[in-house]
C-alpha cells in the first residue's frame, strides 16, 4: 500500500488567486479547518484512500491572474497606487497612460478587443475604456464590492463582494452582503440586484444570456436577455441552517444545466436553468473536483473518498452515470482534460503524492505514471501536446533525501505523446505561468528571480532569459506567442519576449506617461 | 586662456583740463581687452572691458569700434554660420529723470541711483542688426541647426555668476530670430538650462528641473507640444544632465545627474522609457553612422553602446575608465582627461576596440578634419619612474594619434601647449601648436614628423580659425595684438593697439538719455 502525506495548506496566495479555485480557498490560499471539517489527522501521512476522506480541498491550476489584460494588440496594466491604467501597444511598445478611478483593482478586456473595463475599488465605479481611443465612461457601482467578472461577450460586468477576497478595511455605514452591481458595458447602464448571502462565484452561460451567482444557500440566476436584468433564486442547500460551502459550478454549453459541487456532500446539485428546479445526483464519497470535458459532452466528478470517477451525460444528466473505479492505491482528487478530448490527467494537489494517472478517453485505460516530486499544479498545453507540472517544495514520504530535487522547487514537462519528461530543478517558487495559444511555447517566472523561463514544448527544452528586475507576472498577448513580463519597478517595467525571434524588449518607467502633458 | 592683467598708469596729457580726474593718475580696474575673442568670417571681435567697447579687428582693414549704442559687452557668442555675433551686455540708466543728468556722476550728485539695463544685440558685418532688453540672468545661447534662430537661456552650471536684477523669472527662455532680431519669450519649466533642436529645426527640446519640454517652432507661436515628467514624486528631484537626439530625430536621450537612468523620450509617440546604464555617465555621444549612442563613466572601466531600435545596451569592458568620447563616424575615440593614459578606438558595430597608451595623461584632444589623426595635449604627471621616463613624465607634451594605423607618437613640449589645430588645406597634414610663454608658433608636418617655427610678435594666448583657411593668434600684449596667419604661405599679419580705444575716460555719460526722453 502506498503511503501519502497531506500537503501543508499554508500555500502561497500567488498560486491561488485564480478562476475556479476561488471557490475553494480562503485568504491564506487554503480552507480553514472549521469550514471544511478537516481534522488534524485527516489524510495524514500513511493514510490510505480507503480511509475516510473529508480532508483538504484540491487546488486547480493556479497562478495569479489578477493582472494585466490583453487584446490582440494592447496590454492594459493597472497601477492601483497611482490610479492609472497604462496601455502598451505591441509591437511598437507605445505607452499611453490614463487616469481612472481611485484604487483600480482589476482590468478586463472584452472578447472583441474593443473595450477595457476597470473596476476601481476605492471610488466604487467602473471605468469603461475604448481600447483604441482610451475614451472613458465612468459608471458608479455599489459600495463595498471587491470583485468583477465579465461575460464572454464583454457586454455585462458583474461586480460583487467576494467573501473569499480579503476585506480592504473600508468602514462606513450600513453594508449589504447580498447586493451586487450589474453593468451593461455598452450602454453604461447600472443595475443593483439582491442575490444569495455572500456570493462565492459568478459564472455566465456560454451565450452570456444569464449570469449565475453562487452562494452557499442559493444559486441566483440573472436573466440578461431582457431590457433590465431579472433575478431568480434557487435553493441549492438541503440544510439552509447550515449549508455546505459551494465550491464549484459548471454550466452546460447550451446553458440548460448547472452542475454544482458542495464541500462534504456525496452528491452534486443539478440545477435545470430553464425550470429552476434542483435535483441531487449521487457521486460517491467526497467529490473534490467537477469538470466538463472539452467537447462539453460529459461532466466528470472525481470522488476522492470512494476513489471513483462519475461521468454524467451533460445532455441527459439524469441518466445513470458511468462510474469508473480508480487505481485502488492511488489518492486522486483532481481531473484535467487535454484540449483535444483524447485523454485526462488524474492527480491530487492535496497530498504529497509523486505520481499521476492518465486516462485514455477512447479505451478507458488508466495508467499510473511517476513524477519526481508531488504536484503543486498541473497544466495541459493548449494543443494538448504536453503536460506542465509544477511541483511542491515538500517531498513525498520516502523520497530519496540525497536526490537532486529533495527539498527543492521543481517542474516537469511531459510529452503527452510518448510521456517522456524533462524534470527541471528551480531555484525558487514559480509564481506565474502562461502558454502561447498555439501550444508551442510556455513561460513562467519565479519569486525574486530576475528571469523569464521559456519552455519549448516541441523538444521539451528550457531557455532562461535574464530580466532587468524581479518579475511579478507573466502573460501572453491574446492570440500570439508574444510573452510579456510585468516586473518590479517603482515607475513600471514590462518586458516583451518573442520566442520565435528570440528577442527581448523592455520598457521601463511607463508610469511617467501619466504625467505627460500633451 | 589667460587674461592680461594690467594696472596702467595712464598719462593724462590728452585730457581736457575740465575733465581731469581728482588725481594725476588713473588705475584701470578692468582689463583693457578680453582675449576671449570671437572670430567670424568678416573679422575678429574683441571686448574691451575697460572702455566698454567692442572692437572689430581685420588683417587688412585694421581695427574699428562697433557702435553698440552705449551697450557694454560682457559676453560674445558667434552664430553657427560665423557671420554674426550675439552680444550680451548692459548700459547704465539713472533713476532720476532730471534733464541736467548727463553722466553717471550727475546722477549720483542729484541723489539718483544707477541701474543697469541688460540687453542682447545681434551684430553682423560690424553693425548692430537688432537688439532687445533681456533679464540679467540669461547667459547661454543655443542655435538651431540652420542658424536661423537662437534660444537664450540660463546655464546654472555657473550658478555663482547668475546675475539677478529685481525679481528674475527663471522659467523663461527667449527665442531670437537671427534675421530680424525679434525675440519671443516662452515659459518653460524652472531653470531650463539646455536646449536642443531636432534635425529639421521644427522642434526644440528643452531640459528643465524635473521635466523635458518639446516646443514646436514651425508655426511661430512657440507652443509647448508635450511636457515629459522625469519623476512623479515631488520629493524626488531629477535633474537632467545632458540630452541628445537619435539620428532620425525620433528619440531624445536624456541623462540625469547622479543616476544611471537614461530617459528615452519618444518625441513622435510621446512616451517615456527608462534604460538602465552601467552608472551615471560623464559623457554621451550619438553616432549617426552606426545609429548608436555611447556612454562612458568617470569611475567605471566600461563603455556602454546603446542601439536605437530596441534600446538594448551592450557593455564593453575597458582597462581604465574613460570620460571623453570623440565620434569618428561608425567608430569612436575614447580618452580620459582625469589622469588615465589609455585611449581606445572603438568600432561600434563590432563592439571591439584597439587600445592605445599615451605617455602622459591627456588634457585636451583635437581631431583632424578628415578624422584620420588626433592631437592630444598631454600634461605632466607625478612619476614613479626614473631616467628618461621620469623626465618625460615631468613635461608637457603633444601626442600624434594615427587613427588609421592605430598608433601614437609622443612629442615633448618646452612649455604648456595652449592650443592645437589642424590646417585645412595643407598638402601634407599639418598641425599648429601654440606654446605658453613662447613667441614661436610650431608647425608640425604630421607626415614627415618634422617641426618648424613661425615667429610671433609676442607670446600667444590662444588660437582660432579665421576666414576659410586662416588662423588668428591672440597675443599677450598690453594694448591688444592679434596675428593673422595664412598657413599656406606662413605669412603673419599682426594688428595691435585696439585696446587703446577709449582708454582715456572722463566722466561716463549715460548712453541712452536721448531715447529715454
Amino acid at each position: 500500500m502506498r503511503r501519502i502525506s497531506v500537503l501543508t495548506l499554508g500555500l502561497s496566495t500567488a498560486l491561488l488567486a485564480c478562476s475556479d479555485s476561488n471557490l475553494i480557498r480562503d485568504a491564506d490560499g487554503a480552507y480553514d479547518e472549521s469550514d471544511t471539517g478537516a481534522s488534524d489527522d485527516t489524510g495524514a501521512a500513511g493514510e490510505s484512500p480507503d480511509d475516510d476522506d473529508d480532508g483538504a480541498s484540491e487546488r486547480e491550476d493556479d497562478f495569479i491572474k489578477l493582472l494585466p489584460a490583453t487584446t490582440n494588440q494592447y496590454i492594459f496594466v493597472v497601477n492601483s497606487a497611482r490610479d492609472t491604467v497604462s496601455r502598451v501597444s505591441v509591437p511598437s511598445l507605445q505607452v499611453l497612460t490614463v487616469e481612472v478611478g481611485s484604487r483600480p483593482k482589476v482590468v478586463r478586456t472584452t472578447a472583441d478587443n474593443q473595450r477595457a473595463i476597470v473596476f476601481n475599488e476605492g471610488s466604487d465605479d467602473l471605468t469603461i475604456l475604448n481600447a483604441e481611443t482610451l475614451e472613458a465612461t465612468v459608471v458608479q457601482v455599489l459600495p463595498y464590492l471587491n470583485a468583477m467578472v465579465l461575460s464572454d461577450d464583454g457586454v455585462w460586468a458583474v461586480v460583487y463582494r467576494d467573501s473569499d477576497e480579503e476585506d480592504d478595511g473600508s468602514t462606513g455605514g450600513a453594508q449589504s452582503f447580498n447586493e451586487l452591481s450589474i453593468v451593461n458595458t455598452v450602454t453604461g447602464d447600472h443595475f443593483s440586484e439582491v442575490v444569495g448571502f455572500k456570493p462565492r462565484q459568478v459564472k455566465f452561460t456560454e451565450d452570456s444570456s444569464r449570469a449565475l451567482v453562487v452562494s452557499d444557500e442559493y444559486l441566483s440566476v440573472i436573466d440578461l436577455s431582457g431590457e433590465d436584468p431579472e433575478v431568480q433564486v434557487v435553493e441549492i442547500a438541503e440544510d439552509l441552517l447550515d449549508p455546505p460551502p459551494a465550491e464549484e459550478i459548471e454550466v452546460s454549453p447550451d446553458g440548460a444545466y448547472a452542475f454544482l459541487r458542495q464541500f462534504g456532500e456525496d452528491s452534486i446539485a443539478l440545477v435545470d436553468l430553464n425550470t429552476l428546479t434542483v435535483d441531487r445526483l449521487p457521486t460517491g464519497q467526497n467529490p473534490t473536483d467537477l469538470d466538463l470535458s472539452p467537447d462539453g459532452a460529459s461532466a466528470v466528478v472525481v470522488s476522492r473518498g470512494s476513489n471513483e470517477l462519475y461521468v454524467f451525460d451533460v445532455e441527459n444528466p439524469y441518466g445513470d452515470p458511468e462510474v469508473i473505479a480508480l487505481p485502488s492505491e492511488e489518492f486522486i482528487g483532481s481531473v484535467q482534460f487535454s484540449p483535444d478530448n483524447t485523454k485526462a490527467m488524474l492527480y491530487t494537489t492535496a497530498a504529497l503524492v509523486d505520481h499521476y494517472t492518465t486516462w485514455d478517453l477512447a479505451t478507458g485505460e488508466l495508467t499510473v505514471r511517476p513524477l519526481i516530486k508531488p504536484i503543486q499544479s498541473v497544466n495541459v498545453t493548449p494543443d494538448g501536446g504536453a503536460l506542465v507540472v509544477f511541483h511542491t517544495e515538500a517531498d513525498a514520504e520516502g523520497a530519496d533525501t540525497t536526490g537532486e530535487f529533495y527539498g527543492e522547487w521543481a517542474m516537469s514537462m511531459i510529452s503527452l505523446t510518448d510521456f517522456r519528461r524533462n524534470a527541471i530543478l528551480l531555484s525558487a517558487e514559480p509564481t506565474a505561468y502562461a502558454d502561447s495559444l498555439d501550444g508551442r511555447w510556455g513561460f513562467f517566472v519565479m519569486e525574486d528571480k530576475p528571469f523569464l523561463e521559456v519552455l519549448d514544448y516541441d523538444n521539451l527544452g528550457l531557455t532562461e532569459i535574464k530580466l532587468r528586475s524581479n518579475p511579478v507576472h507573466v502573460g501572453v498577448l491574446t492570440g500570439t506567442s508574444y510573452a510579456y513580463v510585468n516586473q518590479d519597478h517603482e515607475l513600471g517595467r514590462l518586458s516583451f519576449y518573442d520566442p520565435d525571434a528570440e528577442l527581448l524588449e523592455t520598457i521601463t518607467g511607463f508610469e511617467l506617461n501619466s504625467g505627460i502633458e500633451h | 586662456m589667460r587674461t592680461p592683467s594690467l594696472t596702467l598708469l595712464l598719462a593724462l596729457g590728452a585730457c581736457g583740463f575740465e575733465n581731469l580726474p581728482d588725481q594725476g593718475y588713473h588705475a584701470a580696474d578692468l582689463p583693457l581687452w578680453d582675449p576671449a575673442v570671437v572670430s567670424l568670417n568678416d573679422a575678429v571681435y574683441v571686448m574691451l572691458p575697460h572702455s566698454g567697447e567692442l572692437a572689430r579687428v581685420h588683417p587688412t582693414e585694421g581695427w574699428t569700434l562697433v557702435d553698440l549704442n552705449g551697450l557694454t559687452p560682457s559676453r560674445l557668442v558667434a552664430t553657427p554660420d560665423r557671420e554674426g555675433v550675439i552680444v550680451f551686455g548692459s548700459y547704465p540708466t539713472c533713476t532720476e529723470t532730471d534733464p541736467k543728468i548727463q553722466t553717471i556722476q550727475d546722477c549720483e550728485d542729484l541723489d539718483g541711483e544707477i541701474e543697469l539695463v541688460h540687453e542682447v544685440a545681434l551684430v553682423r558685418g560690424g553693425a548692430v542688426i537688432s537688439s532687445a532688453q533681456i533679464a540679467a540672468h540669461f547667459n547661454a545661447v543655443s542655435f538651431t541647426n540652420d542658424g536661423a534662430q537662437a534660444a537664450l537661456h540660463l546655464n546654472y552650471d555657473s550658478g555663482a555668476d547668475i546675475e539677478v536684477t529685481g525679481v528674475s523669472d527663471l522659467t523663461q527662455v527667449l527665442f531670437m530670430d537671427l534675421d530680424s532680431g525679434v525675440i519671443t519669450p516662452v515659459a518653460v519649466g524652472f531653470a531650463a538650462d539646455r536646449i536642443l533642436f531636432n534635425a529639421d529645426d521644427s522642434k526644440a527640446v528643452v531640459l528643465s528641473r524635473g521635466e523635458v519640454l518639446v516646443i514646436e517652432l514651425t508655426s511661430g507661436n512657440f507652443d509647448i507640444e508635450v511636457r515629459f515628467p522625469l519623476s512623479l514624486d515631488v520629493d524626488v528631484q531629477v535633474r537632467p544632465r545632458d540630452v541628445a537626439l537619435t539620428p532620425d530625430g525620433t528619440y531624445a536621450l536624456v541623462t540625469v545627474t547622479g543616476d544611471d537612468s537614461l530617459y528615452v523620450l519618444d518625441l513622435e509617440q510621446e512616451s517615456i522609457n527608462i534604460v538602465p546604464l552601467s552608472a551615471a555617465p560623464t559623457e554621451m555621444v550619438v553616432d549617426s553612422v552606426a545609429d548608436r549612442s555611447l556612454f562612458v563613466y568617470e569611475n567605471l572601466a566600461v563603455v556602454d553602446i546603446l542601439e536605437h531600435d530596441l534600446f538594448e545596451i551592450e557593455t564593453v569592458p575597458l582597462d581604465e575608465p574613460m570620460n571623453q568620447i570623440q565620434s569618428l563616424a561608425g567608430e569612436a575615440l575614447l580618452y580620459s582627461t582625469a589622469g588615465r593614459k589609455d585611449a581606445y578606438v572603438l568600432e561600434l558595430g563590432a563592439a571591439d576596440y584597439d587600445e592605445l597608451r599615451l605617455e602622459n595623461p591627456a588634457s585636451e584632444l583635437v581631431l583632424s578634419p578628415d578624422e584620420t589623426l588626433a592631437l592630444a595635449i598631454t600634461r605632466p604627471e607625478v612619476s614613479g619612474s626614473s631616467g628618461l621616463d621620469a623626465w618625460y613624465d615631468a613635461n608637457w607634451g603633444v601626442e600624434i594619434i594615427d587613427l588609421v594605423d592605430r598608433e601614437n607618437l609622443p612629442l615633448v613640449a618646452e612649455s604648456e601647449p595652449l592650443a592645437v589645430a589642424f590646417t585645412a588645406e595643407a598638402s601634407t597634414p599639418t598641425a599648429l601648436v601654440l606654446l605658453a610663454n613662447s613667441t614661436d608658433l610650431m608647425q608640425l608636418d604630421l607626415a614627415r614628423r618634422t617641426a618648424s617655427a613661425v615667429e610671433l610678435e609676442a607670446p600667444a594666448l590662444g588660437l582660432d580659425r579665421f576666414g576659410d583657411a586662416g588662423f588668428v593668434i591672440v597675443n599677450n600684449a598690453q594694448f591688444g595684438l592679434l596675428s593673422f596667419l595664412d598657413p599656406a604661405t606662413g605669412e603673419i599679419t599682426a594688428v595691435g593697439g585696439f585696446a587703446t580705444a577709449g582708454i582715456l575716460q572722463g566722466e561716463q555719460p549715460l548712453p541712452r538719455l536721448v531715447e529715454e526722453e
